[in-house]
């Protein structure tokens, strides 16, 4: 498995914005450093987030559309995608040093985390409705906290065995708290299932368990508790 | 053009810095996971052999795992046949390497409840106190999952 593979979309975009926990961000950094697809991916990624950001400064906000000339020379075309290409080099190369979180006290964090990030990964392993909602109040309380804080709070509910069954497209009473807690915490919160539970449960009931949109399948909801924890996430079990 | 380069020395410094940061954490791959077991709903106590071997599997020498019991839990450590998921554990704390804890306390308790000894499935271990061994453990880097 490449560290392409192990990185996600979701994990990337996070990452040029920002919005990882420095110990994603070292993760990240430390596979960068190993993976020439994944810096040139990285590059990407940002130089697009550069372009739209810019693009949306110069639009003028009171609202006078205008027009691009329709038809674009061949030559200014290439000239756009070669500024991109160096813009995104030149992006990643100097980021470093113009983003203030990964000066050499980044690192030092990592020795002492900073105090006002907390990491939980709840574990649901059994279908309690009630057990489960007081999981997802206080993912909400842990949530709500991250206004401005350097460092954002962040959840994981890794759901296993019976628990698959909270985050069953059909039977589980949890749509529309599941939606929520996604959009508004986008990148803070991650609903993980487990596809051994998921397997299993179609070998032996013959079951096939949908689950909601928002939910992200790992390989096995134990492996995922196991890492988290050895990356320092305290865990909370149903 | 000056600034450039200063910046291109610090990006290198920065991921030398975090390689270098990372390498030992990398280098240790043994993971070490206690599985806790403090019911005697049979399911659950399947669900924790079940887990047990998996990780056994996906992850081979890489794992090390122990099974602590205590409680109503004990009873998948005990030969008294009440909970059917007992007769798993020989196999695998034999073939398996899984270590099988059961709670020292626990035992003595229902000893005195119930007036003979308990008697402990092959391959099992007694430690004192159950909650003090899971506790002893995760100090010294074990995780942790509760089933």
């Amino acid at each position: 498995m490449t560290a392409m593979d192990k990185i996600s979309e979701e994990m990337l975009n996070a990452f040029i914005d920002h919005e990882l926990s420095d110990d994603d961000m070292m993760q990240i950094y430390a596979a960068m450093s190993r993976d020439s697809d994944l810096r040139a991916r990285v590059c990407e990624l940002r130089a697009a987030r550069d372009l739209l950001r810019s693009a949306y400064r110069v639009e003028p906000i009171t609202g006078t559309h205008r027009r691009l000339p329709s038809g674009i020379p061949a030559w200014g075309l290439a000239a756009a995608v070669a500024l991109l290409s160096t813009g995104g080099l030149l992006g990643w190369l100097a980021y470093p040093a113009w983003y203030p979180s990964a000066t050499p006290a980044f690192v030092a964090d990592r020795v002492e985390p900073d105090a006002t990030s907390i990491r939980v990964v709840f574990h649901a392993s059994r279908n309690d409705e009630e057990a489960f909602e007081q999981i997802l109040d206080e993912a909400e309380t842990l949530l709500d906290a991250n206004k401005g804080g350097r460092v954002p709070n962040l959840v994981r509910i890794v759901a296993n065995g019976e628990g698959l069954y909270l985050l069953s497209a059909r039977g589980s009473p949890f749509k529309h708290r599941i939606q929520q807690l996604s959009s508004r915490h986008k990148n803070h919160v991650v609903f993980a299932g487990c596809s051994q539970t998921r397997k299993r449960m179609n070998r032996e009931r013959g079951e096939n368990i949908e689950v909601f949109p928002e939910v992200l399948m790992v390989n096995s909801g134990v492996i995922e508790l196991l890492e988290l924890q050895e990356k320092g996430w305290r865990y909370m079990p149903i | 053009m000056k600034k450039l380069r200063l910046s291109t020395g610090l990006a290198m410094a920065m991921l030398l810095a975090v390689v270098g940061f990372q390498g030992p954490v990398f280098a240790d791959a043994k993971h070490k996971l206690v599985i806790q077991v403090s019911t005697d709903d049979v399911r659950t106590q399947n669900i924790a052999l079940n887990n047990a071997t998996n990780l056994q599997k996906a992850m081979g020498d890489d794992i090390e795992i122990e099974v602590v019991a205590y409680g109503p839990g004990l009873s998948l450590l005990t030969k008294n046949g009440k909970s059917p998921a007992s007769k798993r554990v020989p196999n695998l704390a034999v073939y398996e390497n899984i270590t099988f804890s059961a709670c020292g306390n626990t035992m003595k308790k229902v000893a005195k409840k119930s007036g003979k000894d308990v008697t402990l499935v092959d391959g099992v271990k007694v430690v004192p106190a159950g909650v003090v061994r899971i506790m002893e453990l995760q100090e010294q880097g074990w995780t942790y999952v509760r089933p």
